[in-house]
């Protein structure tokens, strides 16, 4: 895990300005309450949050199945000063973190009332809706290094690309974010219409990792602790990457871009092996897949680099950004939650300065355009 | 395992018999492997050196990935290792090894591949989280060496030597290794059951020495 800086950087500890700036592609802004979200949500909307709230598939009430080790997932320093929960001060933000790591661009991640999984699919979209306005208003316009991305929830396909016309109309958004954990896997038919219009449009699909679709959160069931549970986290993007690719989603959509954030990326080049050398037993399940899933996964799909996986020693680290490819990666830190990755120190391998340039800085605006 | 007690019953009938060498189970079944009713197993298990054989299959009563019931059985296939991977973290944070020390657990037909950056990350979690578990003293990949075999096909890796020698360092324990073949299954693969490029050290040891090392009864049958 990477240090956690729990004071403020004195000014010689600042990053000197010829420094890279780096675009961190995970930064998560949140609500200071539910009240944040009145001047884009409809009144019948805001009754229905105050009345009934969130209707999820978990156990409990404004909560996650697991306790979580900190609260709200934080950062334990990330708590703003002027009340608040962690991410909901944007000059704190700019102070603790946007300013000090000189963060040139920073995508939001928007996490709150655990808005993909919203089981009453007209409320889940009227709160993607007014958390998309949201993030222009309250973040993007505030501060135009940070963009905003595009909620749906994809079990809602019409109200899903309803919104997306509408954003796209805005303009200002730089990518499309669906659940990785909805009804069914990515690569169902059903949820093509929304493949169809992210290629026209030409912006990514992102996903992060999180939420609740229903299905136990491990494929032997349900686990007892977070700290099993966080780690499936990267066992739903890797089963996410096998749907979209096997059911042929890359080779139907050949301009689409995918971007799985927060899974890491220990995991990739034994997934991209396992259904390499499959392909050939299967072939005739799948005769749709012209190429064999690594040429896929190496053309459409680009993985954010938190939490970067810690081996015991450098060289396998870089044997691991080898054998991934240092073109997919797409660094990002998670500010301000617990398991936050410092640019300074995140990768514990020596990376020439070409290399950074690209993990940092240039594979993000390739995929992001800016 | 679907009622312990039953299970339990079993193992005692054959205890005595040597050509008994493991407990079967499967990776999917109807709750994680850790958890607490299935202890009394894993008493005997340890008792009377049986260890635990965890082999790919499903009861199919929840979705084979936390994505949801994929479409076709390739996708089924390649979600299967991760049920290896909750199992192993099941086990090990539930407090299994912690009660039954020298419990042997084999995955089969599990895939290879993925237990280095498996355990990277287990030990990066279990590092952060570790409060919620505190029971689990050491790190999950130092237990993962220790108390877990698994057999070699699928391998699931490049055939190239430098891959195949990687991965073998990174896993970082040449007595986890165990020689299995499938047949008459048609994963097996292909005409050679030795994956490509296999270090000839590991070869003698996934063939004759960890197997009896892991099965203890082998020694004892007849």
């Amino acid at each position: 895990m990477s240090e956690v800086i729990d004071r403020p950087l004195r000014e010689d500890e600042k990053p000197v300005a010829s420094r890279l700036r780096i675009v961190d592609c995970d930064v998560h802004p949140s609500l200071h309450s539910f009240d944040d979200l009145n001047e884009f949500l409809p009144k019948r909307w805001q009754q229905h949050l105050k009345e009934y709230g969130s209707h999820l598939r978990t156990p409990y009430l404004f909560t996650t199945p697991y306790p979580r080790s900190s609260p709200l997932i934080a950062r334990r320093d990330a708590w703003p000063p002027s009340g608040g929960p962690p991410g909901s001060d944007l000059a704190f933000m700019q102070k603790q973190h946007l300013d000090p790591l000189d963060v040139e661009f920073g995508i939001l991640q928007v996490l709150d009332l655990f808005i993909f999984s919203q089981q009453n699919l007209e409320f889940g979209a009227a709160i993607q809706r007014a958390i998309n306005d949201w993030q222009l208003a309250f973040w993007s316009h505030r501060d135009p290094r940070l963009k905003a991305s595009i909620l749906v929830g994809q079990d809602g396909v019409d109200l899903a690309i309803a919104e997306i016309e509408r954003c796209a109309k805005i303009g200002e958004y730089v990518q499309i974010n669906v659940s990785p954990r909805a009804n069914e896997p990515l690569g169902r038919r059903r949820y093509w219409p929304i493949y169809e219009r992210a290629q026209e449009l030409g912006l990514p699909l992102g996903i992060h990792v999180g939420g609740y679709g229903g299905h136990a959160p491990t494929g032997g069931g349900w686990p007892s602790y977070y700290v099993e549970e966080h780690q499936s986290n990267a066992h739903t993007i890797a089963a996410q990457l096998a749907s979209l690719v096997i059911e042929g989603v890359p080779e139907r959509f050949p301009k689409l871009k995918f971007v799985f954030i927060e899974g890491g990326f220990g995991w990739i080049p034994s997934a991209v092996w396992r259904m390499d050398q499959h392909f050939e037993r299967f072939r005739s399940e799948v005769p749709h897949l012209k190429r064999k899933p690594s040429e896929y996964v190496r053309e459409h799909f680009w993985f954010t680099t938190q939490p970067i996986d810690e081996p015991d020693e450098a060289r396998q680290l870089r044997s691991l950004i080898e054998w991934v490819g240092i073109d997919r990666l797409l660094f990002s830190s998670d500010y301000p939650h617990w398991d936050f990755d410092d640019p300074r120190f995140a990768f514990k391998t020596p990376l020439t300065e070409a290399e950074r340039k690209k993990i940092f800085s240039t594979n993000a605006r390739a995929v992001y355009k800016f | 395992m679907q009622d312990p007690d039953l299970a339990v019953e079993e193992i005692e009938r054959r205890a005595a018999d040597h050509r008994f060498v493991s407990i079967l189970v499967l990776a999917q079944g109807e709750t994680l492997l850790g958890r607490r009713h299935f202890w009394p197993v894993y008493r005997l298990a340890e008792k009377y050196k049986l260890p635990l054989a965890i082999h790919a299959g499903t009861q199919y009563r929840q979705a084979p990935s936390s994505a949801g019931w994929p479409s076709h059985r390739y996708e089924y296939y390649f979600v299967e290792a991760q049920a290896f991977q909750a199992q192993i973290l099941s086990l090990i944070y539930e407090g299994v090894f912690g009660k039954f020390p020298n419990l042997k657990v084999v995955l089969m037909e599990s895939g290879v591949s993925w237990l280095p950056a498996f355990m990277w990350r287990a030990n990066k979690t279990w590092r952060g989280v570790r409060v919620e578990v505190p029971w689990v003293e050491r790190e999950p990949a130092a237990i993962i060496r220790e108390n877990f075999r698994v057999t070699m096909q699928p391998f699931d890796a490049p055939g190239d030597a430098k891959s195949v020698e990687d991965i073998i360092d990174q896993i970082g324990s040449e007595k986890m290794f165990l020689f299995a073949s499938d047949y008459p299954h048609w994963q097996f693969d292909g005409d050679d059951p030795i994956p490509p490029n296999l270090p000839n050290s590991i070869i003698s040891k996934m063939c004759v020495d960890n197997p009896l090392e892991t099965f203890p009864r082998l020694s004892l049958a007849n």
